[in-house]
């Protein structure tokens, strides 16, 4: 049962027929892992503290800067310069005292992700560069953790979920090399903040989604491209590559590392 | 040489029947470094770029991978 207090706080939510009183109480025992605390981390993080997550881990190792400010609305003017885990972690605190964090202020290895992933019942990639979130996908595909992905730059925005289930795609699937065309970083390209805080607030939505009613509905496999100009987003499946590295046949993952050795 | 319309970024553009998703790539120069391609909503593994043979009124999107957060 949860208490009156409790009750009343969630009570916007808890009047969802999908979510109800059963849903509240698995948000607030879910345990959310979130690595990126910018512009993505900002808004889903806010979003999810709100609802009542029970247990966040938030993990970056950068400070904050001024020009971020526009994006990463989390923050406010006097924290410039301070960790961004730590000013998250207040920030998410004086919304929603009920929330337990825990921040990590650095880049997490191989073995660390693996542990960390263990204890979570949902990734959000909210990361900036393509060798962490191929590291992510990694992980969380090993121990079939769900991954709720997206990327913001310029007026664009992607997002794509992964539960893993058999046929479906993972991010290498997608995404079967390690670099970028060009500098598709916010430094060099320049970022919307309303557009990134719109992908954040999507991988808000499909945590709670998977969360409170334990599958998600939106599909799984499917990117989500975001045109922040017109407004308009476009949907691809995202088909199992049998030759990916990571969810491919062994077989052909063994083709593929030894034509890369040779 | 028998010719059939299909679309790339939602421009008509006619080509061979027959023709392979390799083949439109290098025939268009588009690029692939950090590149994804798909047919009809459909994302074309990489691995399959050869063996996708293109048909009438098939639409070609193409798109580049982003990563900022």
């Amino acid at each position: 049962m949860l208490s009156d207090q409790t009750f009343s706080r969630y009570s916007r939510q808890i009047a969802l027929s999908e979510i109800g009183e059963q849903g509240q109480k698995r948000l607030l025992n879910a345990h959310v892992l979130i690595i990126g605390c910018g512009g993505l981390g900002s808004a889903a993080a806010l979003y999810l503290a709100g609802a009542g997550v029970g247990r966040m881990v938030l993990v970056d190792d950068d400070t904050i800067e001024s020009n971020n400010l526009h994006r990463q609305v989390v923050y406010r003017s006097k924290d410039v310069g301070r960790s961004k885990t730590k000013a998250m972690a207040d920030q998410l605190t004086a919304l929603n005292g009920d929330v337990q964090l825990r921040g990590l202020n650095h880049r997490l290895d191989d073995t660390q992700l693996s542990m960390e992933v263990m204890l979570a019942d949902i990734v959000l990639d909210c990361s900036d560069n393509i060798e962490t979130r191929h590291l992510i996908n990694q992980v969380c595909y090993k121990q079939k953790t769900p991954l709720i992905s997206a990327a913001a730059i310029g007026w664009q925005g992607q997002f794509a979920v992964f539960d893993y289930s058999d046929t479906n795609g993972c991010y290498r699937c997608l995404y079967p090399f390690d670099q970028l065309n060009h500098d598709t970083n916010c430094q060099s390209m320049g970022v919307v903040g309303a557009v990134v805080g719109i992908l954040g607030n999507y991988q808000a939505l499909a945590a709670l989604q998977m969360l409170a009613l334990d599958e998600f509905i939106v599909a799984t496999s499917q990117l989500h491209l975001f045109d922040g100009k017109t407004m308009s987003w476009q949907t691809v499946a995202i088909s199992r590559d049998s030759f990916c590295s990571v969810c491919g046949n062994l077989d052909n993952r063994l083709q593929v590392m030894d034509e890369e050795m040779q | 040489m028998t010719m059939m319309t299909i679309t790339l970024n939602q421009q008509q553009q006619d080509v061979a029947v027959g023709i392979n998703l390799r083949e439109i790539i290098m025939l268009y120069e588009l690029p692939e470094q950090g590149c994804v391609f798909a047919i009809n909503n459909r994302v074309v593994p990489k691995s399959e770029w050869q063996s996708t043979q293109l048909s009438q009124g098939d639409a070609i999107s193409l798109f580049q991978a982003i990563a900022g957060g």
